[in-house]
């Protein structure tokens, strides 16, 4: 089969077992992110507390979208927000896959800046996930992420996993009269390991690129155009640490069909390449309107083996999200209305391969391939939004949320179904108390209710080895994951003050807390602790 | 001048995505259509003289890896199937016939990894046939037990006969590779698949007639003939096999010499010295074992017989391996990890179409022959289709001459 030369080259000057360079790297980029940061403590004119953080991430549009070029119209605020956090999550009601508990620490840094006529945003983000008692995963970082084909087993371990993710947009205004251009892009990096035989070693990296243009006819109307390439690649180097002990794993294959296997596993390599686009349509004016739709297309190689490569599988993604934000202000209120409709569709096609065994050896040889399985998701999604307004902040928000969520999973031959469909409703209010006009102390409030309700749904297995755990346990229960009426109460406390009267640097310690309890025979709940501790200015 | 170089940039941008749009191995998944079923026909062709019609002679068809099984008898000279799930597969035909002459034969034909992947394909199977063996192996235990104790292997042979038999002289080797594997060798083209191969081969003693066994008899050859269940060796280990007929001995001083009779070591890596492996180990995984016996009037001496030796064209390895005629088997048995590693078979299926296992290492499990029924005396008769997918109970604790297997007289604990 020919191969894409262009991403081989690549691919092959990325060893991801070097991963320390990239740490380096993320070192030397922090430090940029902070020298870049002292023009905004410098430069501070606003009050950058939470509420007025969120507020202008509310007003926002074009920064929802991934065309770099129209942020501009976003306005061209100096701000900086750091933070580190601890995240610890406990409870029955996850999916299989999850661990029991969660221990997450985490550092984000998040600014924009203006600089000339450029304006530059960017974030970081570091996170160490301590993920304990997690079922049905020896070989990939996450197993959520769309990609059915990978080694499950059933010994409980714990996994340690780091993520690095940067990210980054510019924009350059009025390149001509009515154009702007943009570009956007990221990298992520993560690293994983299982803890238990059969043991792994992952290394994914992720790296993005969106250029953009808008065209301005007049003041009010914004066209844009962007096309979003990324590349992806995660390698997965399962072993056994205890030697005289065969592990049983499974190789799986979707919906529960699985190929069980003796040993200590294999190694496997994930290469993807996405491409796409996205059209904009913007008009400012009384009303601040913004519609997005994007496509892309996705293609991901599952190879087994460096040394005897043999193609094993492959999925093909075509994702279409389309969203519509509407957002008007008067002098001390505002409203947002937000319409989202995304479908993720993934073809898992299956290889036929021989291995060579005449003496012109050829390894293994791809003979055939099939789309085998499809995979649908749909999310629909209304939300409101009223904000009382006080200054650049909110004195207080209400809003409200539904939509309904449809999974549609089907292994052709032989049939096996997964099919879920969820309803959920959310409310929520915020209040922004403010303490004391001295040092702008403030103690912003938040609590919000959801409650998910399965419309109807059912797994159906039809393919051999209906006795193996990976149909009774792993899949079965996570339809009952998905398909569990559940609700969510999530409240949260923000104490800010600036650091005196002086600097305007906002310190701010955060405490969020959510209980989701499930309404079914198998689980009881989950808990999400979250402490926050950081400075926006 | 500013606004120019913008623009060119993300032209140049766009252009670079456009060639990694272009990727052919990208077209070629999106072009990935998706599953129908096959028709596919198989047609026999019988090699043996004697036999004119496929009367009585079943196929099936495996797809290890999917689990599928398809199983049909014949009727004329093809069979036709329709609704195949593409995929690798493992054909089989086979069947009990007696010739024009009332010699009664094993038919046996087959293709493993076999790709039916195409609608209406077309595939013909020759048959060729063994005649029924009276020798065969009745129970292998390989796995080991916990920890990780690997000397209580052993392997019973039994007469399934109404006749007796005598062992001497007769072959026994585990072929090569030593675990069933993807990755397999690559043998001559000359040798026409007429031959199996092994590294290391040994062969019953005797001078022809010193050690019968009589119908309903069997014999125990184990790694190393001592109580295993000793607190010297490993007191995990499910078998005593101090009762063993033979063993083989490999001159290890921590293992010493049993009151089994030995094994005679007939060839490794192209010498009849054993090597300096300190015991004959097969894999824990499970091995593929034959037994064979060559006519008195074929001279077979693989160590001074070049062309009986082979290295692994595969390899740059200068390891020599005997070659074993296939036709002189008189039983052969496949055992592999668990049911999936079927795909990986190392014997042809004339000898054994199928695979047995015990899902794991140490875990203190063997196999054992299908009983199917007893004679007078309350001897078993064994089940014996060339398959050992179906003729071997898995899983079984391992247990010396089960079923009421008798002792022979020339056991040494009888002496």
């Amino acid at each position: 089969m020919q191969k894409c030369q262009v991403g081989i080259i690549l691919y092959n000057n990325f060893n991801l077992k070097y991963h320390h360079i990239m740490k380096k790297i993320s070192y030397i980029l922090i430090i940029l992110f902070f020298l870049l940061s002292l023009e905004n403590i410098l430069a501070q004119e606003m009050n950058h507390s939470p509420a007025a953080i969120e507020k202008m991430k509310l007003d926002q549009l074009w920064h929802k979208t991934d065309n770099a070029a129209g942020i501009f119209f976003d306005g061209t605020e100096n701000y900086t927000s750091l933070n580190m956090s601890y995240n610890s999550i406990n409870g029955n009601f996850h999916r299989p896959q999850q661990g029991k508990n969660e221990n997450i620490w985490g550092f984000d840094a998040e600014g924009g800046v203006k600089l000339d006529k450029m304006y530059l945003w960017g974030e970081f983000r570091y996170s160490r996930n301590a993920i304990k008692d997690a079922n049905y995963n020896a070989s990939i970082i996450d197993p959520f992420r769309g990609m059915p084909y990978f080694v499950a087993d059933t010994n409980i371990s714990n996994w340690n996993n780091q993520h690095y993710e940067l990210a980054f947009k510019a924009c350059m205004p009025h390149v001509t009269n009515h154009l702007s251009a943009g570009i956007a892009g990221g990298y992520k990096a993560s690293l994983g390991a299982k803890q238990r035989d059969p043991r792994t070693e992952n290394y994914l990296m992720k790296l993005e690129l969106k250029p953009s243009i808008v065209y301005s006819p007049s003041t009010s109307h914004h066209i844009g155009l962007n096309l979003v390439y990324y590349s992806l690649k995660e390698e997965s180097n399962m072993e056994n640490i205890n030697t005289d002990i065969s592990q049983t794993y499974y190789e799986l294959y979707g919906l529960g069909t699985a190929v069980i296997g003796l040993g200590s596993g294999r190694t496997t390599n994930y290469v993807g390449n996405n491409i796409g686009g996205g059209i904009q349509y913007n008009y400012t004016g009384n009303v601040n309107v913004l519609f997005s739709s994007d496509y892309s297309l996705k293609v991901e190689e599952v190879e087994i083996s460096f040394t005897t490569p043999k193609d094993d599988s492959a999925t093909k993604q075509a994702l279409w999200k389309n969203s519509l934000y509407l957002h008007t202000s008067a002098e001390n209120h505002s409203h947002y209305v937000n319409v989202e409709y995304t479908r993720r569709s993934i073809d898992g096609i299956q290889y036929i391969t021989l291995r060579d065994v005449s003496e012109k050896y050829q390894g293994w040889i791809s003979l055939h391939k099939n789309i085998r399985s499809t995979y649908e998701d749909q999310y629909l999604q209304i939300g409101y939004d009223y904000a009382k307004n006080d200054r650049n902040e909110y004195k207080w928000v209400a809003g409200i949320q539904t939509g309904i969520k449809e999974k549609n999973d089907v292994y052709l031959i032989p049939r096996s179904e997964k099919k879920i469909k969820n309803a959920f409703g959310e409310i929520h209010g915020k209040y922004n108390f403010n303490l004391s006009d001295k040092l702008a102390k403030q103690l912003l409030t938040s609590v919000s209710f959801l409650y998910n309700k399965n419309l109807s749904g059912h797994y159906l297995y039809g393919g051999s080895h209906p006795e193996y755990p990976i149909v009774t346990e792993l899949e079965q229960g996570d339809f009952d994951y998905l398909s569990s009426d559940f609700y969510s109460l999530h409240i949260n406390a923000t104490y800010s003050q600036r650091v005196n009267k002086e600097n305007k640097i906002n310190l701010f310690i955060q405490a969020n807390g959510t209980f989701s309890k499930a309404q079914h025979t198998y689980f009881d709940d989950r808990s999400n602790l979250l402490l926050t501790f950081g400075c926006n200015f | 001048m500013k606004k120019r170089n913008c623009l060119k940039r993300i032209i140049i941008s766009t252009l670079l995505l456009g060639i990694f749009v272009n990727c052919s191995s990208f077209n070629d998944i999106l072009d990935t259509e998706k599953v129908e079923p096959l028709r596919t026909e198989i047609k026999i062709k019988i090699e043996l003289e004697g036999f004119d019609s496929p009367q009585g002679l079943s196929i099936v068809l495996m797809n290890y890896l999917e689990n599928i099984r398809i199983e049909k008898e014949f009727s004329g000279l093809s069979v036709p199937l329709d609704s195949l799930i593409p995929g690798i597969y493992t054909i089989t035909i086979s069947g009990k016939a007696y010739d024009n002459q009332g010699q009664l034969y094993y038919l046996n034909g087959g293709l493993v990894n076999q790709p039916l992947i195409k609608n209406n394909q077309t595939v013909e199977i020759t048959v060729s046939g063994l005649k029924i063996s009276p020798l065969v192996f009745k129970e292998i235990y390989y796995a080991g037990s916990a920890p990780n104790y690997f000397r209580d292997q052993f392997y019973e042979i039994y007469n399934n006969s109404d006749s007796i038999l005598y062992l001497d002289g007769i072959y026994f080797a585990a072929l090569y590779p030593s675990a069933a594997t993807e990755n397999k060798p690559v043998w001559p083209a000359s040798d026409e698949n007429k031959y199996v191969y092994t590294d290391r081969l040994w062969k019953f003693p005797g001078t022809g007639n010193q050690y019968p066994l009589k119908p309903g008899e069997c014999c125990v050859v184990s790694q190393f003939a001592a109580n295993h269940q000793l607190n010297i060796y490993n007191p995990n280990s499910p078998v005593d096999c101090s009762s063993s007929e033979f063993e083989f001995n490999m001159n290890n001083k921590n293992f010493p010499n049993q009151p089994a009779y030995d094994m005679v070591h007939v060839f490794y890596n192209g010498s009849s010295a054993m090597g300096t492996v300190p015991q004959y180990l097969t894999s824990v995984f499970g091995g593929a074992y034959v037994i064979f016996k060559i006519p008195e009037n074929v001279p077979y001496d693989p160590v001074n017989d070049k062309s009986l030796q082979t290295r692994n064209l595969a390899s740059s390895s200068t390891t020599l391996y005997a070659k074993i005629p296939i036709q002189y088997v008189l039983d052969g048995v496949e055992a592999g990890h668990n049911e999936t590693m079927v795909k990986a078979k190392r014997m042809p299926v004339v000898l054994d179409a199928g695979m047995t296992y015990v899902g794991g290492t140490y875990n203190s499990l063997g196999v054992a022959r299908k009983k199917i029924g007893e004679n007078e005396d309350g001897t078993p008769i064994l089940q014996d289709t060339n398959n050992s997918t179906d003729d071997f109970d898995r899983g079984l604790r391992p247990m010396l001459r089960r079923y009421g297997a008798k002792m022979p007289s020339w056991n040494h604990t009888l002496q």
